[in-house]
């Protein structure tokens, strides 16, 4: 691996773009929402539409 | 000018990652910053006749949980009174040069790390909302919470390689749109 990216540039501009946004997203400490919070949410905006309809 | 619309029914599956990102960093508590959500979504379905399209849809909850932000803050400084700065003089560790040990060091960056951090969080977020919303999911479940190849594909029913190819799309579609907007 290491062999073909010191001879292939395009591989090599990729890698390098790759490791970047990996560094990125753990620098970010992004989180998301669970299934049963998004769930529950959902479930109260359904509630709400539905209370505006009848 | 493009006018949007709303679409209650997608908040959840478009929105709420954004918006619990936005409210974490704020309120630094988890409880909280669903409930936040949660009154932000109904606030935003009680306001929807208000909504001139104007803004994006996701703009405009936005704009709403920082209202019911500010909200919370009020709630609680009105339940503890008026706020208080106690600084502790009489701390035993800190005996000797105590007026230096108090001075904020000008070379500690972690607050502007910090907001930094949560503004790249908000961008990655943001370019991930411009891709195709399949790949998002799958790209989310699988490098932002780190699931398991054998659970991400049970859940998509597609196929590891499939799987990969996937990942790497969005990979390639992040890193354009990073670059474009972030760098």
């Amino acid at each position: 691996m290491l062999m073909h990216l010191l001879l292939c540039k395009p591989c090599r501009k990729y890698t390098s773009k790759n490791t970047k946004l990996t560094h990125l997203i753990k620098k970010s400490k992004l989180k998301t929402c669970s299934e049963k919070e998004k769930k529950a949410w959902k479930n109260s905006i359904e509630k709400e539409m539905a209370k505006g309809e009848s | 000018m493009p006018t949007h619309k709303l679409d209650p029914t997608k908040w959840v599956d478009k929105y709420s990652d954004y918006l619990f990102n936005y409210a974490i960093v704020r309120v630094n508590d988890r409880e909280v910053a669903n409930d936040l959500i949660s009154e932000t979504f109904l606030a935003g379905l009680n306001s929807k006749d208000n909504f001139e399209g104007r803004a994006t849809e996701r703009t405009w909850l936005i704009s709403i949980l920082k209202r019911k932000i500010i909200d919370y803050y009020r709630k609680i400084n009105s339940i503890k009174g008026q706020a208080e700065v106690r600084i502790n003089y009489s701390d035993s560790e800190n005996n000797g040069d105590w007026m230096e040990e108090q001075v904020a060091d000008a070379f500690d960056r972690t607050a502007e790390d910090e907001m930094e951090n949560n503004e790249l969080g908000m961008a990655i977020l943001e370019c991930l909302d411009q891709i195709n919303e399949k790949h998002a999911a799958i790209f989310k479940m699988k490098t932002i919470d780190e699931a398991d190849t054998e659970a991400v594909c049970k859940e998509f029913n597609i196929s590891p390689s499939n799987l990969w190819v996937i990942i790497h799309r969005a990979r390639t579609a992040l890193a354009a749109c990073l670059e474009k907007n972030w760098f």
